[in-house]
């Protein structure tokens, strides 16, 4: 799509937005979004938005274009293109329609809502990522650099602009630097859960994507490599020895520390049972396609919903849910956990 | 839409603000890609150094150290780095060079993700051509089987890189390589220990004889005994079966058994080539007796060792690692003192990792890793302190010692000391460390960590039981020190002493005492009983 065209229709939109998000506080469309209920949150964003509200606008713009924090909601599946673009998106006068982040060119909110627009377009990740920092999307530039790194492209971490040393400091990048500093590289399954850094886990991946050049094999336990394969997605292909009711515990464990393993405890504690069910989150990272899809279940757009309360709502449990859903294997006798077997047939 | 990055330079002045552009150039210019060569990583960074295997890379992660075998570089500053393949020659024991070193390069090859291939095979001499990871020649490495004693005189006329033997070289061998302006064998650098094996008499299987003295081994192999019925077993003659006098096994055989006892082997005992075709013989011999390799026992019947005080004493991997079985030997690969060629560097670190071990294992040898045995399997050790008749020994000291141990295993890691000393020699320093790594990666939970000591039977039993205790606490004083996060609510150390209870070896002998005088590793259970 032209931008020029899109930021031409969307003037007079742009001078009913005011002036920033409002954080801390949400609004009521906000707060019935964030509860996971989209089939009157929705809605309900959509007004604010027609009526200039920001976060409204940059939650719908980023529901619009990037589906992980609506997910694939039955309420989104169930309705038609042109009832979903009139939901989700801005209407131009002669009934055509625009993304609400492309609305926001022309007034001060212009270089956030392109970040967030174009960043997953653009070729050149640390542009993206840079970008993304400029206007404190600070989870998304992280997600990015992380993606990056384990894409093999480590060159291009390497190659930070000058221009934004703060970029160097988020937090998985921060984790593998106290790594390389330390004497003690060694690091077992116990000392891995007493590190309250709660970027251990993407700092800790990231790390095992360098292992073999750098020859850190050996320096992590039995135990915590299995704990990795867990939250690779790798589950089943754990060995027959594996003390899965320890790893279960470690997940719940990471879960105190890292928000994002949380939202899979918390959805694993929906089942009455789930005491007893230790395969439900070890399955669920096998089914999602591991830690590397929990990070994309993330804030629309952090000047709208910090990335903490984000990850504290049931909106992000209800991504996770609808994940599950969408990824789950049509025979659910493949399906270990009881806990997500329910899950999965209460959507069907 | 695509953007251009503004001009970018290392992530180390990236860190610091108000850097002047030319300074920035100049390191820019330093900086170098590296590449893996399965093209899944590209790394970039300031080059620090390079020394032949690892390039060290100056990183916004700050110093890491690549692999070099593993990537290619890119830029101006990558060090000229010649790719010809290289060409040495690996000789020695036949059962090691065929049973273990082929595999091993093999095993090897896969692990740096290349292939080895058998290019040329011919009598005692086998071709491989290892390919690295971008299939592209690394080495051709000759592997020749002709025993260690050849091995070694191969390394010395520079005719192999390097030699693996059954045994340790000989004064002689040693002064030779000091001639030959070769270094020093047994030093650190040219000698590396990579497994461990054991000699074993064997039988065949329809042998009532189960086990066997050394002294009564030595009297066989000297012709002194000569009928089964003077060790135990029918009235008939013994067929005695022995390797060629040059042979590894024979050297370590005499070393070990025949000059304790001030005997020589006989010349009249049935020569074989190979440690392999000794133990085929003797399983088909029902009359027969040998000693071979551990690894080469076949189908074979292996007997105990039996001790002048009673205790028998089976060799199985534990009891070698232990260094319990008195007839347990290591495998040694010998260098000289020049820059051995990159790719057996390489071949020479692989030899410590899990999937070398593996290998020596499958093989049939001992591998050196730590291994654990639980009280269950301990047997040996009750039975030893009622055989025995000079310790000093209660049934409510070995209640309580059985207490103890209830729940627990037994790691292989075994400290020893000098006659009445509680100092810790090299060797238990290098074990203190392997134990603190051990414990370090080994994700240990609702244990505890018990350092036990023994003494031998020399001396009064009150003072046995004290020195035993201060062993075992020097041993944790010197682990906390390698470790000192050790011994927190995780894994608590508890340091017990035993005094002279429980003699793993009769304490008649020096070598007895010496297998006596030591501090067990435990890992013990912490069990919380019901109510």
């Amino acid at each position: 799509m032209n931008k020029n065209l899109i930021a031409a229709g969307a003037i007079w939109v742009a001078i009913m937005n005011p002036a920033a998000a409002q954080q801390g506080e949400f609004s009521d469309a906000v707060n019935l979004w964030l509860s996971g209920d989209d089939a009157n949150g929705l809605p309900a964003l959509a007004t604010d938005a027609r009526n200039g509200d920001t976060a409204a606008q940059l939650i719908l713009g980023q529901v619009d274009r990037d589906t992980i924090p609506g997910g694939y909601s039955d309420f989104l599946l169930g309705l038609t293109r042109e009832e979903r673009a009139q939901l989700l998106r801005f209407v131009n006068s002669d009934g055509s329609t625009v993304n609400w982040l492309l609305t926001l060119q022309g007034t001060e909110n212009a270089a956030l809502g392109d970040a967030l627009f174009w960043y997953e377009a653009n070729l050149d990740p640390i542009d993206s990522a840079s970008d993304l920092q400029a206007v404190d999307e600070i989870s998304k530039a992280e997600w990015i650099l992380w993606r990056t790194l384990n894409n093999g492209f480590f060159n291009l971490i390497q190659a930070l602009p000058t221009d934004n040393p703060e970029l160097a400091q988020v937090g998985f990048m921060t984790w593998i630097t106290g790594y390389f500093a330390s004497e003690n590289r060694t690091v077992s399954l116990s000392s891995f859960l007493a590190d309250e850094s709660p970027e251990k886990v993407p700092g800790l991946l990231a790390l095992k994507r360098l292992e073999r050049v750098l020859g850190l094999q050996g320096n992590f336990s039995v135990g915590l490599n299995e704990l990795i394969e867990v939250i690779r997605g790798r589950g089943n292909r754990l060995p027959v020895t594996a003390d899965l009711v320890t790893l279960d515990a470690s997940l719940t464990r990471l879960g105190e520390v890292d928000p994002r393993v949380g939202v899979v405890n918390r959805m694993c504690d929906i089942c009455p049972d789930s005491a007893a069910d230790y395969q439900c989150k070890i399955q669920t990272f096998e089914i999602i396609g591991g830690y590397e899809t929990l990070l994309a279940v993330r804030s629309p757009a952090e000047a709208a919903v910090s990335s903490d309360a984000y990850l504290a709502s049931d909106r992000a449990v209800t991504s996770l849910v609808n994940l599950v859903r969408g990824r789950a294997p049509s025979d659910l006798t493949r399906v270990r956990s009881t806990c997500l077997q329910s899950l999965i047939t209460d959507g069907q | 839409m695509t953007k251009q990055s503004p001009f970018r330079w290392p992530a180390t002045l990236a860190l610091g603000t108000g850097v002047c552009l030319s300074l920035a150039t100049a390191l820019a210019a330093q900086d170098v890609t590296l590449n893996s060569l399965d093209g899944e990583l590209t790394l970039r960074g300031e080059l620090l150094s390079y020394d032949g295997s690892v390039y060290v890379l100056g990183t916004v992660f700050g110093s890491l150290e690549v692999n070099a075998f593993l990537v290619t570089c890119e830029g101006e500053a990558c060090p000229e780095i010649d790719t010809t393949a290289e060409a040495f020659a690996i000789a020695g024991s036949s059962g090691l060079v065929n049973g273990v070193f082929s595999d091993l390069i093999t095993a090897f090859s896969a692990e740096v993700g290349g292939a080895a291939n058998v290019t040329e095979q011919s009598g005692d001499t086998t071709v491989i051509s290892l390919l690295d990871e971008a299939q592209r020649e690394a080495a051709t490495i000759t592997l020749a089987a002709v025993g260690s004693t050849q091995g070694i005189a191969d390394v010395i006329a520079d005719n192999a890189a390097l030699a693996i033997s059954t045994r340790a070289v000989s004064q002689a061998e040693a002064q030779a390589f000091a001639n030959a302006g070769k270094g020093d064998p047994t030093s650190e650098g040219q000698q590396t220990i990579f497994a461990l094996d054991a000699l074993v008499a064997i039988t065949s299987l329809s042998n009532p004889v189960r086990a066997i003295s050394e002294a009564d081994l030595a009297r066989i192999f000297a012709g002194e005994v000569t009928n089964w019925a003077d060790v135990g077993g029918p009235s008939a003659q013994i067929n005695v079966y022995g390797r060629a006098a040059d042979s590894g096994t024979s050297v370590v055989f005499n070393e070990l058994v025949m000059e304790p006892a001030g005997l020589r082997v006989s010349d009249t005992i049935l020569r074989t080539e190979t440690d392999a075709a000794l133990a085929q013989a003797v399983a088909s011999d029902p009359l027969g007796i040998g000693v071979t390799s551990l690894a080469d026992a076949g189908d074979a019947k292996i007997l105990a060792v039996r001790g002048v005080c009673g205790i028998q004493v089976q060799a199985t991997p534990f009891t070698i690692k232990t260094e319990e079985y008195p007839l347990s030997r290591r495998l040694y690969a010998y260098t000289d003192n020049e820059t051995a060629p990159a790719q057996l560097t390489r071949l020479m670190q692989f030899l410590e990792t899990p999937a070398a071990q593996a290998v020596v294992s499958d093989a049939g040898y001992v591998d050196l890793g730590i291994s654990f045995q639980s009280n269950n399997e301990q047997g040996l050790r009750y039975l030893a302190s009622i055989l025995t008749d000079d310790v000093e020994v209660t049934l409510p000291q070995l209640r309580e010692m059985t207490q103890s141990l209830t729940a627990a295993d037994r790691s292989s890691i075994t400290f020893r000391f000098a006659l009445g000393s509680s100092r810790l020699d090299a060797r238990a320093q290098d074990d203190i460390v392997r134990l603190a790594n051990l414990i370090a990666t080994s994700d240990i939970s609702n244990k505890e960590l018990l350092l036990i000591g023994y003494t031998d039977s020399i001396g009064d039993g009150a003072a046995n039981l004290a020195l035993s205790q201060q062993r075992a606490e020097e041993v944790r004083q010197a682990l906390l020190a390698v470790a000192p996060s050790l011994g927190s609510d995780d894994l608590p150390v508890r340091a017990l002493g035993f005094g002279e209870i429980s003699p793993l070896s009769c304490n008649e002998t020096d070598n007895g005492r010496r297998i006596n005088r030591r501090v067990e590793v435990w890992l013990r259970d912490v069990v919380t009983e019901s109510r």
